[in-house]
């Protein structure tokens, strides 16, 4: 049995010329001890060197398969793993072109959204043709931060056109980025809100603040105090604490006591008198029954006629006392009157002074409630320039976030200074025209934007951006900003304030609302002014009979329609601030008159009734004592003339007895001349010298 | 340990029949690629050509993590030179030129890093390979024999980690 010969590896089996060992296998062995033990194995025989490999232990046959490895990878020429990297390299990139390109944009871009308006956005069908410069979505959702199971805007088509060549040149120029079927306010299936996101949650609160009205406090205090205003006059309740500065009342009473004691006097006064007269009656009857012709001689004429000249001094002497208490009497009624007149004039002093405490107020009295009241409907405008503001918040929020990128790029970045861009390259970024439109429910809208440009100088066109919203039943609006100007127009747009305005008994507020506008901003500065006209104003009242829904209704039509000229100005740090100058002021100021004169009117008849009732009872009491004088008075006076009367007939009667014997005298005179002599004239003349 | 398997290829790659000049190579690639800036198309590109050339990948990755540490020390001097080379008006024009041709722009040109570093690097990439291609050789004749049979690698084989580290050189060396 022979011994089994141990060859060489592979590489090694043939001999090799002296020259093509050096150069193909010693010069390829780096290592000074490899390159030894290898030229130790070599046998050169015929000018030709092989490698004998028999009696080699297996470490060290080994080690020269280890070696010949080696040799065969530091000889060749080309690297096929690289090669096979770059395959991969290429299949790789037509592997990311076909399929992973469009999913890395849109997860660009839906991470970049997302940070901007703090909220989830998706895409669809996103495709990016880099040399074609075409990009395009199906499908772009933006979530609302502030309502997370609404989305902010949504558009059913995104497209861009970018130029290749200028993108080839460093400069981003976008012909054409157009947005169409927007739609707001989509409600969502799941969520909006970022996870993690705390802004949203500050946003949240922000808003909840905005929607929470300051002046709550204030219109509740308002209402109250016109309400006093103007109505619910409580006239017992005025009558008890005004009663002590009323004075008719006191008046009264005391004039009625001072009458009563009056009457009580001559109420006896009158009985006695009526006594008296009734003593009358024997001494008229006697009078009366006095005949002048009956007597039949002198002596009974004279008994006769002294009998009545004492019913005559009688008489007389009751005509004079009687007539001294009529004129009392007289004295006492007049004072009476006196009194009534006194207490007609406190009356009416009491009822002016009633009408003093329900008058109206002064007018500077109504003006806080019509600078509360215009605060309450200046709401809608407010919710109009509030879209501005919002506006602007995007836009800071925006610039936040890009200067938060540049400073952090700024961080990492190892500082660097590069050569000035030519004065007369191209614009770096230019959005030559950019496009959104979009369709609700009676509203249709479109945003035409234009020449947004990095260096404006190198750009011929303008940047502008105008903005149109045409809804069928009020008319087209419109809004034009360019650099450093904002015009908007809007003739009309409806409005509905729901139960907003309930604070102030307002259920519904609706109606339309026109705004003209401009505006002008420098660094972080937004300023302009408006001018709004609100038309259709259209209320419904949630209280019944409220008098503050019945103020603001009154003032409204009188002022319809409604306009405002305004101020405003806008900073990150401060916010909005609007200044309103409206009608409302003196329209509101007149209707709060107005309704507060009517309830004054309404609360002053209702006291007047209320105090003519209370009045009613002691004037009445009054007004009978006072009759009752008067009839005291004249029956004292009817007294009088009966017993004037008496008297008169006393002394006709007088008279009549003295005429009736001079005529008896006198015709027997007669008789006796006519029969006899001086002497019997001279008997006569005795005889009738008594 | 993560580390060892890397470290070790890179032992062994010192210490085996690889090519002094292609680890050199690799080396001075390395801190030129460190030295400009990577957010151009300069930096891929040359090192794909470094791949291409068969230049010793795993000192070249190393290296360039090592001298990407250190570029910042660096910066404040190839910067202004930089700078200075850009303004100066041959090399100014040219780089106007050069960014006019459509995609040339993203090579970065204009850039007083990138010039900086670009010339520092080609200038320092021969006396680098060489210094590099030196302490190689240097390391596998004398250095290397003597390493191993010290008494210093005897106590150090001790520790654990070391210990690992070279069972792992010797793994990878059986295949020489």
């Amino acid at each position: 049995m022979s011994k089994k010969i141990t060859k060489a590896p592979g590489i090694f089996g043939k001999p090799v010329k002296k020259k093509k060992w050096d150069k193909k296998f010693l010069r390829k062995v780096y290592l000074p001890e490899d390159r030894k033990f290898l030229s130790s194995l070599a046998v050169e025989k015929d000018d030709m060197i092989s490698v004998d490999a028999d009696g080699l232990s297996k470490k060290d046959l080994k080690r020269l398969k280890a070696i010949g490895k080696a040799i065969k990878k530091n000889r060749k020429g080309l690297n096929f793993i690289l090669i096979f990297i770059l395959i991969l390299l290429v299949a790789g990139s037509a592997f990311f072109h076909f399929y992973l390109k469009n999913k890395l944009v849109q997860r660009v871009v839906e991470n970049q959204l997302e940070n901007i308006f703090l909220a989830e956005v998706d895409t669809a069908g996103v495709n990016l043709s880099i040399f074609g410069g075409h990009f395009s979505m199906n499908l772009l959702v933006i979530a609302n931060t502030e309502e997370p199971m609404t989305n902010l805007v949504e558009f059913t088509t995104v497209e861009a056109d970018i130029d290749t060549a200028e993108l080839l040149q460093g400069r981003v120029l976008i012909e054409e980025l157009g947005f169409s079927g927007m739609r707001r306010g989509t409600p969502r299936t799941t969520s909006g809100k970022l996870k993690n996101d705390a802004d949203t949650g500050k946003a949240a609160e922000r808003v909840e603040a905005e929607d929470d009205p300051s002046s709550s406090g204030a219109v509740e205090n308002m209402v109250g105090q016109i309400s006093a205003l103007a109505g619910n006059i409580d006239v017992a309740e005025i009558y008890e604490q005004q009663k002590e500065n009323l004075k008719s009342f006191r008046l009264i009473e005391e004039s009625k006591s001072s009458v009563e004691g009056w009457k009580t006097h001559w109420q006896g006064k009158t009985d006695e008198w009526s006594s008296r007269v009734d003593d009358w009656d024997a001494s008229v009857k006697y009078i009366a029954s006095v005949d002048a012709d009956s007597f039949s001689d002198i002596a009974g004429a004279q008994s006769t006629i002294t009998k009545l000249q004492s019913i005559y001094q009688s008489a007389e002497t009751d005509y004079k006392r009687i007539q001294s208490d009529y004129q009392e009497a007289e004295e006492q009624y007049d004072e009476a009157a006196a009194l009534m007149d006194e207490i007609r004039s406190a009356v009416d002093a009491d009822y002016a002074y009633i009408e003093s405490i329900v008058t109206l107020p002064a007018g500077d009295k109504v003006d806080w409630a019509a600078s509360i009241l215009e605060e309450q409907l200046s709401m809608p405008l407010k919710k109009y320039l509030s879209y501005l503001e919002r506006g602007l918040e995007w836009y800071n929020r925006f610039k936040r976030y890009t200067d938060k990128k540049d400073a952090g790029k700024s961080e990492v970045r190892r500082p660097s200074r590069q050569l000035p861009v030519p004065a007369d390259a191209p614009p770096a970024f230019t959005l030559v025209h950019a496009f959104a439109s979009g369709e609700e429910p009676g509203l249709s809208y479109k945003f035409d934007l234009r020449n947004i440009v990095s260096e404006p100088d190198k750009w011929d066109g303008k940047a502008s951006l105008d903005l149109g919203i045409d809804a069928p039943s009020t008319g087209a609006a419109s809004a034009m900003i360019t650099e450093d100007s904002l015009e908007v127009d809007v003739p009309a747009v409806p409005f509905d304030l729901g139960d907003s305005l309930s604070a102030v008994d307002i259920a519904s507020f609706r109606g339309s609302l026109s705004v003209a506008s401009a505006v002008g901003w420098d660094e972080g500065r937004f300023k302009g002014n408006v001018e709004l006209g609100a038309t259709d104003l259209q209320l419904k009242e949630a209280v019944s009979d409220s008098i503050v829904y019945r103020l603001i209704s009154t003032s409204l039509e009188s002022v319809n329609p409604l306009t405002a000229a305004g101020e405003f100005a806008w900073t990150e740090p401060d916010g909005l601030s609007l200044k309103l100058d409206t009608e409302l002021d003196e329209s509101l100021g007149d209707a709060a008159k107005a309704l507060i004169s009517e309830g004054a009117e309404e609360g002053l008849a209702m006291l007047k009734e209320y105090l003519g009732d209370q009045l009613a009872g002691p004037l009445d009491g009054f007004e009978s004592e006072y009759g009752d004088l008067e009839g005291l008075v004249r029956g004292i006076k009817n007294y009088q003339t009966d017993i004037d009367g008496y008297k008169d007939m006393a002394k006709d009667k007088i008279a009549e007895i003295e005429n009736s014997v001079k005529d008896k005298l006198k015709s027997e005179a007669e008789n006796v001349i006519k029969d006899g002599a001086s002497d019997a004239l001279k008997n006569i003349g005795n005889k009738l010298n008594f | 340990m993560f580390f060892i398997k890397p470290v070790a290829k890179l032992i062994v790659a010192l210490n085996s029949n690889t090519k002094p000049g292609a680890v050199a190579a690799a080396v001075a690639t390395a801190f030129l690629l460190a030295l400009i800036p990577s957010l151009n198309l300069v930096w891929p590109l040359l090192f794909i050509i470094s791949l291409i050339a068969r230049l010793n990948w795993g000192f070249e990755f190393v290296f360039i993590a090592v001298f990407k540490l250190i570029v910042p020390l660096i910066d404040p001097f190839i910067e202004p030179m930089g700078w200075r080379l850009l303004q100066s008006g041959p090399v100014s024009s040219l780089v106007y030129n050069v960014n006019e041709i459509p995609g040339l722009i993203y090579f970065g040109f204009n850039d007083s890093l990138m010039i900086g570093g670009l010339l520092a690097g080609i200038i320092a990439w021969v006396p680098v390979f060489f210094l590099s291609r030196f302490i190689i050789v240097l390391f596998r004749e004398k250095l290397s024999p003597r390493i191993a049979n010290s008494k210093f690698i005897a106590a150090v084989k001790r520790f654990p980690i070391l210990g690992k580290l070279i069972a792992a050189v010797k793994q990878f060396s059986e295949v020489y």
